[in-house]
């Protein structure tokens, strides 16, 4: 088979098994649907390896290969193909994508295994993996913003798959509208850079044909903006909605309500990190725009910071996590903004891994504990849960950043180019450090609430707590191997340098991203250093306060400080959106709405003498409200506008 | 003495064959109407014979040699050529649809079905008329035809006031439009003394500046009739009687309002545009260019608030109709985009409605957002059918919505008005905002209530159907964009 | 001259008998108005020298579609509406200043027009009964065959209008005919 039928088969294996789901699922049966949606993905995770094992087979510069399946929309000059281009970067997408999904698909089996709904779940589950496929594949912005689009109408619809209340709805509401920001400032951007190449007379939204016109793009300008700037700008603000970034953020911990497979494989492994890759693809147009650059690691670190906070007075366990998925992506575009487009990735893909694996752990103590989420209800499950204990703490070691596991390594290089890249600095530094403490600390706390300690549940629940099928423990061993192993994939500079090995990663990515190497500095093992003393330091503090003294975080407010109950109450930053956006939007659309056959009409127009009320309704009972008049004189209105503008062409 | 001749050839009457087949199901169906006794008869065979007119209108259209070039039948009233045919196939496919569609739906809205489908199909032969008149006169008889039967359908529920008033209002303002179209006819007649859109763009073409494209009162008589005919497209500021007829009328005929209608509109004001007066589109593309500006604004904007789903949907259609505008900026390049615009959107609103019936099984004629609520754990399919509909009109790929609006908006940018595609992208995507309240409502609410009428396997299939093709078109939009572009690349 | 000063006087009659179409109060005063406004009109085309249409004009405007008019009013028993004089809301200040505005608009256009634009001549014979006959049943045979599709559809619609009319009326109360 050739790379391009390979590439193609990756993308369309997820497709089939969904429309073999939607269509067919109520007669091939339930059982037979789960272990379909599973072997496509296994199909297509073979698929994407050995495509990528043959994109390694080709020499560095000319690993980039394209499938083109047909024609998608051809109007003249504006041609967009349904293409999808293997290169190292989609390659690293591709294998986490199928890959943990496969993992997350198989754990499914077990997690969905009593519910009605598994033939529509998880045919909802693989259209999201083909859809986040197209996204991470897409040869243009077009099919991008396919995939784009896809995946956040999966989500919607995976979210309200268990809609039993209200707050579900909301939550896909609210997912849906800040993504709808995000979404219109994409197409904006994507508009924006077509434009730019258009007007030079080479129309085009292929990734490489923009790439190849990036002195066109460099050129052109809006308004006293240059054009790049103003197109990496819009690009971030849409990833922003994505990977609930500030100011986009407060989708994602409501998002929460959905079931927690989706949460793994859709909140935290894929989907949010879709924002991160659109920036590492887009590169080279952000190396045009130093200043949004910048903004993108600003606002990385402060969502960092920002998020970490609110995670350490949550109380609900997939909250914390969703609030450390937050922070963890906006280590990612710290990442990225710095230029270190590698960390970013690296830090993507152990993140997959280890915030997978913290959601499926979760999941299958939600599982366990009959459906509770609340960590000051749990405590003790060490006995009655080896295997999620064990693999639970090999995630929470890796995402607290302590060596030698993957997250320590990931991390440790994106704090390494926030301090030495030539876009970094010292306080960018500091905000991911001071994160990093918070990170450890509030993964600790949920650890240790959760598995350690007296168990804080009535007797006869805490006896019904039993350890999850071997279907769902599988893949949280498999994920565990790789959160502490991943780390391998980039070994530090240092390390490697001394050792004598390769920097996989770092070398397989090397001809997608502008080369502009961080000089190798003699600061690293100084600044590895600090990462693992935060590292330990909010470790420490978290089992101080936790293991020892056995605090458990209270509810009443009477009893807590103003920081925690801010925090607990995530800063109010809901409240405030509902009070400066959601209201005066809505308010807007009633006024505009109201005016137009409501307001002016009523009011102004037809608040017609109460004789001329009496008059209509007395002749013409089913003409009340006299609207018609005023009808006719709007149109009458519009004519007169009309004709008063082309008398401005009269000579 | 003249001696009277009508130059007919068979050709021609191939030519005809669509409106003919339609024209003599529209009769038949009233033959029907006085044959049968009993109601139930005369509704089904009305309705077989309506059936029948469509399928035959379509084969006789994809039976035209769409290569050939178009010409003038009998006497230059009407063109016989592959833009006629595009829009016949169109037609003949959203005459079938709303039949089906509504056919199950008559009851509960207290139709009798035998009357609905024969003004519905009286109403599609002034349409079919629409896409293919050549002259001003018929062009104006046809949207009578069309408009006629329409009024009379909007208020023929028994017993329903809203239905009533919505009738009187749209046959009322539809009047005053029609007026102001007739002035702009007579008015361009005085000035180009023909009524055929050859000679008129024969006298533009060799008059004076001066005398021809100049003229005032030419410009006059244009402008006049651009709000006529933006009357019936529903463009803003002439779009007034939307929401409240589309809400106050039955459902199945809000259904032929919203599809056949405005695609006829569309058809006939495009060729209009391009076979007449397209010497002087340095004029008229600046007052399409404010009404597409003001339609996107005010359809998106004041279908927000909305929480009555007929009313929304009759203020995106606005919004539609601006975005439908945009494709006339290729011009004169052929605007294929406008064209395949028309035909997605009907389809998609047609799909819309017919799932809308479908859902509604008391017949109310108002279907406000909460009815739907839970719809998708009632009827999941059908909910999901509904959500193809809605995000095709909402422009969110994979479906045909997001392909048509790729191709009006390319032409917007190609023909250099940026701005008004990049205001066509955000209100677009800002706009959608409201079709998803609807998607939301329908998978994420708790149901309203658990009814259990009987829906009709048949309509739930046919619209399942077209959501596939909606689904397929967006996927392989380039058969339609390359049918589209040949019929409409040939009007100039 | 003589054709200048008939034609205002039959212009000026024309306007104002329109306005009092739409202004007075009382329905037969109002059908009479129009009926001369529509004399006028005959004699406006009459002036054209379109003598057919002229004719037509009083024909079927005034003779025919009149008397049904008239027919309806007193079918009905209209009598004077009940008329809101003497109140002058913002909602008409608006109506009468967007119809100003329209005329203005007309007159700039018109004013530009005449006198200074080349206009086609019209046709030998135009509007005389020859003429007309001759292009409808020639040239615009097509429009001419769609009018009697239009009455079709006219007839079709108001027979459906008045059966449900009538169903409805007879399944709750006896059909009164006048108030």
């Amino acid at each position: 088979m050739g790379l391009e039928t390979l590439i193609a088969l990756v993308v369309l294996l997820p497709l089939a098994g969904a429309a073999l789901n939607g269509f067919f699922g109520q007669l091939h049966g339930k059982r037979l649907s789960g272990y379909l949606a599973c072997a496509v993905m296994a199909a297509s995770f073979a698929c994407a390896a050995s495509a990528v094992a043959g994109l390694s087979g080709l020499s560095p510069a000319s690993r980039s290969v394209t499938s083109v399946l047909y024609t998608w929309m051809d109007a003249s000059s504006l041609r967009v193909e349904m293409a999808f281009t293997l290169d190292p970067l989609s390659g690293v997408m591709i294998l986490v994508v199928t890959g943990v999904g496969f993992l997350i698909h198989v754990y499914s089996l077990g997690y969905m295994a009593h519910d009605d709904g598994r033939v529509r779940y998880f045919s909802y589950l693989n259209l999201f993996v083909f859809f986040m496929l197209v996204l991470v594949l897409g040869a243009s912005m077009p099919v991008m913003f396919l995939g784009w689009e896809g995946v956040g109408l999966c989500s919607y619809l995976l979210i309200g798959f268990w809609f039993e209340d209200a707050a579900k709805a909301t939550a896909g509401k609210k997912a849906f509208l800040t993504n709808r920001v995000g979404d219109m400032f994409f197409a904006l951007g994507m508009f924006s850079l077509f434009w730019a190449t258009y007007q030079a007379g080479s129309g085009t939204l292929a990734f490489a044909g923009l790439k190849a016109n990036k002195h066109l793009i460099e050129q052109a300008t809006v308004g006293a903006v240059p054009l790049a700037t103003f197109a990496a700008l819009c690009l971030f603000i849409g990833a922003t909605g994505k990977s609930a970034q500030i100011p986009l953020y407060v989708w994602l911990p409501d998002a929460m309500a959905g079931p927690t497979p989706v949460s793994a494989l859709i909140h935290a492994a894929t989907m949010v990190t879709a924002g991160v890759y659109m920036v590492a693809r887009m590169s080279w147009l952000y190396q045009m725009a130093p200043g949004v650059m910048e903004l993108v690691a600003w606002i990385g670190a402060l969502t960092a910071l920002f998020a970490a906070a609110i995670g350490l007075a949550a109380t609900d366990i997939k909250k914390v996590l969703a609030y450390s998925t937050i922070s963890q992506l906006g280590y990612m575009f710290l990442g990225v903004g710095v230029g270190g487009y590698v960390a970013g990735i690296f830090h993507l893909v152990t993140h997959a891994f280890f915030k997978g694996l913290l959601f499926l752990g979760a999941g299958s103590v939600i599982h366990g504990c009959h459906g509770n989420q609340d960590i000051r209800k749990m405590g003790g499950l060490k006995d009655k849960m080896p295997w999620t204990f064990w693999t639970f703490l090999v995630a929470t070691w890796a995402i607290a950043g302590l060596p030698p596991f993957a997250g320590f390594v990931s991390k440790d290089e994106i704090l390494y180019e926030a301090y030495n890249s030539p876009h970094g600095s010292l306080a960018l530094w500091l905000a991911g450090v001071v994160a990093a403490v918070m990170t450890a600390f509030y993964m600790f706390r949920l650890f240790t609430l959760t598995f350690l300690g007296a168990p804080r549940m009535g007797k006869k629940d805490f006896d019904h707590v039993h350890e999850s099928p071997a279907v769902m423990t599988v893949p949280l061993a498999v994920l565990a191997g790789l959160s502490a192993v991943g780390g391998a994939l980039n070994l530090p500079g240092g390390i490697a340098h001394a050792l004598h090995l390769p920097r996989v990663l770092s070398d397989w990515l090397a001809p997608v991203f502008p080369v502009e190497a961080t000089a190798h500095a003699s600061n690293e093992w100084a600044l590895m250093g600090a990462s693992v003393l935060v590292a330990l330091a909010g470790t420490l503090g978290a089992l101080h306060v936790y293991y020892r003294q056995k605090t458990v975080p209270v509810a009443d407010n009477a009893r807590l400080t103003v920081p925690v109950r801010m925090a607990r109450d995530k800063f109010y930053v809901d409240e405030a959106y509902d009070i400066l956006i959601v209201k005066p939007v809505r308010g807007l659309g009633r006024f505009l709405a109201g005016p137009i056959d409501k307001r002016v009409i009523d009011r102004v127009l037809a608040e017609l003498p109460p004789a001329v009320a009496y008059w209509l309704s007395a002749r013409v009972t089913s003409l009340q409200n006299g609207n018609v008049q005023a009808y006719a004189v709007v149109l009458f209105g519009g004519t007169v506008a009309i004709l008063a503008y082309l008398t401005l062409y009269l000579r | 003495m003249l001696p009277i001749v009508l130059p007919v050839d068979t050709g021609d009457l191939t030519a005809l064959g669509p409106l003919l087949a339609v024209l003599i199901a529209a009769l038949g169906v009233l033959t029907v109407d006085m044959t049968f006794e009993r109601e139930e008869a005369r509704g089904r065979w009305s309705f077989i014979v309506g059936l029948v007119g469509a399928g035959l209108a379509a084969g006789c259209a994809s039976l035209w040699q769409w290569e050939a070039p178009g010409r003038a039948i009998l006497g230059g009233a009407l063109y016989a050529d592959a833009f006629s045919s595009f829009f016949d196939v169109l037609l003949a496919t959203l005459l079938g649809l709303t039949l089906v569609v509504s056919w199950y739906c008559l009851d509960r809205v207290k139709v009798k079905p035998a009357e609905f489908t024969g003004l519905a199909v009286l109403s599609f032969s002034g349409m079919f008329l629409m896409v293919r008149a050549a002259d001003m006169l018929t062009l104006f008889l046809a949207i009578e035809l069309m408009s006629l039967p329409v009024y009379v359908l909007a208020g023929l529920s028994a017993g329903s006031k809203t239905g009533r008033e919505a009738a009187l209002k749209y046959f009322v303002l539809g009047s005053l439009a029609s007026a102001i179209l007739l002035y702009g006819m007579a008015l361009v007649y005085g000035v180009t003394a023909s009524l055929g859109y050859t000679d008129i763009a024969g006298y533009l073409a060799t008059a004076s500046r001066e005398s021809g494209v100049e003229n005032p009162l030419f410009l006059a008589g244009l402008a006049l009739m651009l709000v006529g005919l933006g009357f019936k497209v529903a463009a803003a500021p002439f779009h007034m009687w939307t929401p409240d007829v589309y809400e106050g009328a039955p459902t199945p005929v809000t259904t032929l309002m919203a599809s056949g209608v405005r695609a006829a509109a569309a058809a006939a004001l495009l060729r209009f545009l391009a076979g007449a007066v397209l010497l002087t589109r340095g004029h008229w593309m600046m007052l399409v260019w404010a009404l597409a500006a003001l339609s996107m604004i005010a359809g998106n904007v004041g279908a927000l608030a909305q929480t009555n789903v007929k009313r929304l949907l009759a203020y995106s259609g606005i919004a539609h109709a601006g975005y439908m505008l945009l494709g006339l900026f290729a011009l004169p390049r052929g605007a294929g985009g406008f064209s395949m615009y028309v035909a997605v959107y009907a389809l998609s609103v047609l799909g819309a409605f017919g799932a809308l019936q479908w859902f509604d099984d008391r017949g109310r004629e108002t279907v406000d957002i909460e009815d739907l609520a839970g719809a998708g754990k009632r009827h999941p399919w059908m909910a999901s059918v509904m959500t193809v509909f809605l995000l095709s009109l909402a422009g969110i790929p994979p479906t045909a919505g997001f392909a048509a609006k790729w191709f009006v908006f390319a032409a917007a940018v190609q023909a250099g008005y940026v701005g008004l595609a990049l205001l066509g992208v955000m209100t677009s995507l800002f706009g959608a905002y409201y079709y998803l309240r609807v998607v939301i409502a329908m998978w994420m609410d708790e149901p309203a209530d658990i009814s259990g009428a009987d829906q009709s396997p048949t309509t739930g299939l046919v619209l399942g159907l077209l959501a596939l093709a909606v689904l397929f078109i967006g996927c392989f939009p380039g058969w339609l964009w390359f049918l589209a572009d040949l019929a409409s690349s040939k009007l100039v | 001259m003589l054709t200048a000063i008939v034609f205002y006087i039959l212009a000026t009659l024309c306007v104002v008998t329109a306005v009092l179409t739409v202004t007075l109060a009382n329905p037969v005063t109002c059908a009479l108005s129009l009926i001369a406004c529509l004399m006028c009109l005959a004699g406006l085309f009459a002036q054209l020298s379109a003598g057919y249409v002229a004719i037509l004009q009083v024909l079927v405007y005034a003779g025919a579609i009149m008397v049904l008019f008239l027919f309806v009013v007193m079918l009905l028993n209209l009598t004077r509406e009940e008329a809101d004089e003497g109140t002058f809301g913002t909602a008409r200040a608006l109506t009468s200043l967007v119809c100003v505005a329209f005329l203005l608009d007309l007159y700039v256009f018109v004013d530009a027009a005449v006198g200074t634009r080349d206009f086609t001549e019209a046709l030998e014979g135009f509007g005389s009964l020859a003429g007309v006959g001759e292009a409808l049943f020639s040239r615009y045979l097509v429009p001419f065959e769609v009018i009697s599709l239009l009455l079709t559809a006219a007839v079709v619609g108001v027979v459906a209008i008045t059966r449900r009319q009538l169903s409805v009326s007879k399944a709750s109360e006896p059909l009164k005919v006048a108030r």
